[in-house]
């Protein structure tokens, strides 16, 4: 029984029309529609319930992220999404998605049955986590070559939700390859708290990767979908897929972020920068590109690893004066450390 | 079971014909992206774009138009010193040089005059610093997003007639370039529309479209002092015309309006080959111009055509107190926590950021400013000015309307964030 499609490319569509023949429009339409439904029966709602988070909890992590005061600080109380990535009962969700104190995690598929599933294993800084459920003879995706993957291309995050059997098409591209450290590509896709953790296919319904990292931390960074997105590839995930099988359980690192990139092969003495990220802690203290940092809580810095090494050494949230030069002329200015969320 | 897994990895669909529709839209736009990324360059946190071989590129003044010279990043890793050539602050473009440069890659400019709404583009960029450089010489690869035209001649104050695109752009993009599927560029993103300072993509980006860029391009390009035009001496009247024209209200006498002959009470119809139906599209065509540009005024006088020339003149600030005009916001001065924008009625809230100065006054999205501190505000540069003579703690009154009624709040400026 197929499940209702919702079709929200039209827009994309309508625009391809290489000779006004309306015909090309629906063969694409016609195209994508395959692939989504090749893959669909692959992705599955789930129903997580939880103990309730107290709000000063809740209002201490929002302070730490948030360079705005608007966004939320708890996942909304809806169903989130899985892939099922094992035809013997294996799911793969976002870390996201089952964190906090669980108490129940129900797996609703495209027929409406259902299966409780149970937490086998997680890793945080990838925000991934593995569940299982007591079936077989489950439908798997297809993995596309890695190697085909090429910036530009068309790709859809596929969910369930927000009523766990209708399925949602979020079309997109391939905006960048090799993300966060090599293990994500980048995609316009509008990725949400709903959808992550889902797959996102190609043109022929293949796995390109799965949706993840949209947190209320990455929230803070990026914005819930800013058209900034990422997807942890079938690569990576294969390598990680053993560890999580075995039941590890990484809670994600907090570490500091100042939010400044260093400018290659600089030759000042000190960290010359050469951007600095917008939003973030370092550019909301006021420096620039072009500065030079030379001093970080009272500890002299002679380059972007001494700086790198002096900021590991202190806390998120953590308020530190930093002496930078800037025209030759010697500056001081306070930094509140921001939490990185990237790996 | 992972075995099965790895094997099922290697089980691909077969190859798709050449016909498929979705493979060629796929090939337009990967092949108009390896264009864009040969001529993308990483400038101050922001992105820019190659306009000539020999280095000329441009990006937005708020990236880099402070800095006289900077180091910048091609996608390859290569390095290379850049100076600034000339920058707009008021249309948001500078033009840099890099040193040394020589048969780069580069995008022609498009006809934006003939780009359509519904046509694909594509965004290239640095969001969210999300294209971080490993080391020298390695690989940088800007981001892109994909979306349509969604509307063209926006009007959105100094963004005078920009391109609206739903093509994901975000903090970080600004400078760089809206690409069309034939490689060629439309424009230069700069600027999106947010919520509640919520700065992050919400499916409205702006870029100045290329054909301002052409008007400025030559004055630019020689080093010179730029300033966009406008017709001195020529009050417009806001009256609503229902799409006829824009009325003069007076003409200053020995003004260039009066010199190119026109009167009170003419109804302005064209600016060169651009209809004009509204007072807003006025400003919104005028401001595309700098000055020193000859432009033909189209007007109705009593049921008759007339067509004049007029040279433009330096774009007027709004005049103060002293006769004093602030280009840049003095740091210390005061903050009131909203963004506003132009309109047919008058300077507009559009967004309030939350628990700061308007907020907690009850001044809210969608009210109209019709006086700051008792002076009647002219439009959304005037006001910036008037909120810059203030001190965070002052108190000063503003008088709003909002919807049908007028009334008026006291505000206590409090401090700018960046200070």
């Amino acid at each position: 029984m197929n499940s209702v499609v919702q079709i929200t490319f039209i827009l994309l569509t309508a625009t391809f029309c290489q000779d006004g023949d309306s015909n090309t429009i629906v063969d694409f339409d016609r195209h994508f529609l395959k692939a989504v439904a090749r893959a669909q029966s692959s992705v599955v709602s789930l129903r997580v319930e939880r103990r309730e988070e107290s709000v000063e909890a809740a209002s201490k992590r929002r302070k730490l992220f948030s360079e705005n005061s608007i966004f939320a600080t708890r996942p909304p109380n809806a169903p989130a999404t899985a892939t099922i990535i094992d035809p013997n009962g294996y799911l793969l969700t976002t870390y996201f998605n089952v964190e906090g104190s669980l108490l129940k995690i129900t797996a609703i598929f495209p027929d409406n049955t259902e299966a409780e599933a149970q937490l086998v294993g997680f890793d945080g800084n990838n925000d991934l986590a593995l569940l299982k459920i007591r079936r077989a003879g489950l439908p798997v995706l297809a993995a596309c070559d890695p190697g085909e993957i090429s910036i530009g291309q068309s790709v859809a995050a596929l969910g369930r939700g927000p009523d766990e059997t209708s399925l949602t098409i979020n079309p997109g591209i391939v905006s960048a390859l090799g993300r966060m450290a090599g293990r994500c590509i980048q995609t316009d896709a509008k990725l949400n708290y709903g959808n992550v953790g889902g797959p996102l296919i190609d043109g022929q319904g293949r796995l390109v990767g799965i949706t993840c990292r949209v947190s209320t931390r990455n929230a803070a960074h990026y914005g819930q979908n800013s058209g900034v997105g990422f997807a942890i590839t079938w690569d990576e995930l294969n390598q990680l897929l053993p560890n999580l099988k075995e039941g590890v359980k990484i809670a994600p690192n907090r570490r500091p972020f100042l939010g400044i990139q260093a400018r290659p092969d600089s030759e000042a003495d000190g960290c010359e920068i050469g951007d600095v990220i917008p939003g973030s802690a370092a550019q909301r203290a006021g420096l620039r590109t072009g500065d030079i940092v030379i001093e970080f809580a009272g500890k002299a810095i002679h380059s972007f690893d001494e700086l790198r090494n002096a900021i590991s050494k202190h806390a998120v949230g953590e308020k530190i004066v930093l002496s930078y030069l800037r025209d030759d002329e010697d500056h001081e200015t306070t930094v509140e450390l921001g939490e990185s969320i990237d790996p | 079971m992972f075995l099965a897994l790895a094997a099922g990895a290697t089980f691909f669909t077969p190859a798709i014909t050449q016909d498929d529709p979705l493979q060629k839209r796929d090939q337009a736009i990967r092949d108009a992206v390896r264009k864009a990324t040969e001529a993308f360059v990483f400038i101050a946190g922001g992105s820019g774009v190659l306009i000539s071989p020999d280095g000329y590129f441009l990006t937005n003044h708020h990236v880099a138009g402070p800095f006289r010279s900077t180091t910048i990043q091609r996608p390859s890793g290569q390095q290379f010193v850049a100076e600034r050539i000339a920058t707009d602050e008021v249309g948001d473009l500078s033009v840099f040089k890099m040193k040394e440069a020589k048969d780069l890659p580069y995008l022609e400019l498009a006809d934006s005059d003939k780009l359509e709404v519904g046509q694909l583009v594509l965004a290239l960029g640095n969001p969210f610093g999300t294209s971080s450089p490993t080391s020298a010489g390695e690989e940088r690869i800007p981001t892109v997003s994909l979306g349509v035209i969604s509307t063209l001649h926006r009007f959105q104050g100094t963004y005078f007639n920009c391109i609206q695109t739903d093509a994901a752009v975000n903090p970080g993009n600004s400078g760089g370039p809206l690409v069309t599927l034939r490689g060629t560029l439309a424009g230069i993103t700069g600027r999106i529309a947010t919520r509640f300072g919520n700065r992050v993509n919400s499916g409205v980006g702006y870029a100045i479209p290329a054909n301002q860029i052409r008007n400025f391009l030559p004055e630019m390009m020689h080093g010179g002092e730029v300033t966009h035009g406008c017709i001195g001496g020529l009050n417009l009247s806001r009256e609503h015309t229902n799409g006829l024209g824009v009325r003069v209200r007076s003409v200053k006498p020995k003004s260039t309006a009066a010199k190119a002959g026109l009167l009170a009470d003419d109804l302005i119809t064209k600016v060169d080959q651009y209809p004009i139906p509204s007072f807003e599209r006025y400003f919104s065509v005028t401001g595309t111009y700098p000055r020193g540009t000859s432009i033909h005024v189209t007007f109705k006088r009593r049921s008759e055509e007339h067509t004049v020339v007029a040279t433009l003149d330096k774009r007027l600030e709004p005049s103060f107190l002293d006769g004093e005009t602030l280009q840049v916001r003095p740091k210390g001065s005061g903050w009131m926590g909203f963004n506003t924008r132009d309109t047919e009625e008058g300077v507009l809230i559009e967004d309030v950021v939350p628990d700061g100065p308007a907020a907690l006054a009850g001044l809210e999205v969608g009210d109209l400013i019709v006086k700051f501190n008792r002076r009647r505000v002219d439009n959304v540069t005037h006001l910036r000015q008037l909120i810059w003579f203030q001190k965070p703690k002052q108190k000063v009154p503003v008088f709003l309307r909002q919807g049908d009624t007028e009334i008026e709040r006291l505000v206590t400026l409090g401090k700018h964030p960046d200070d």
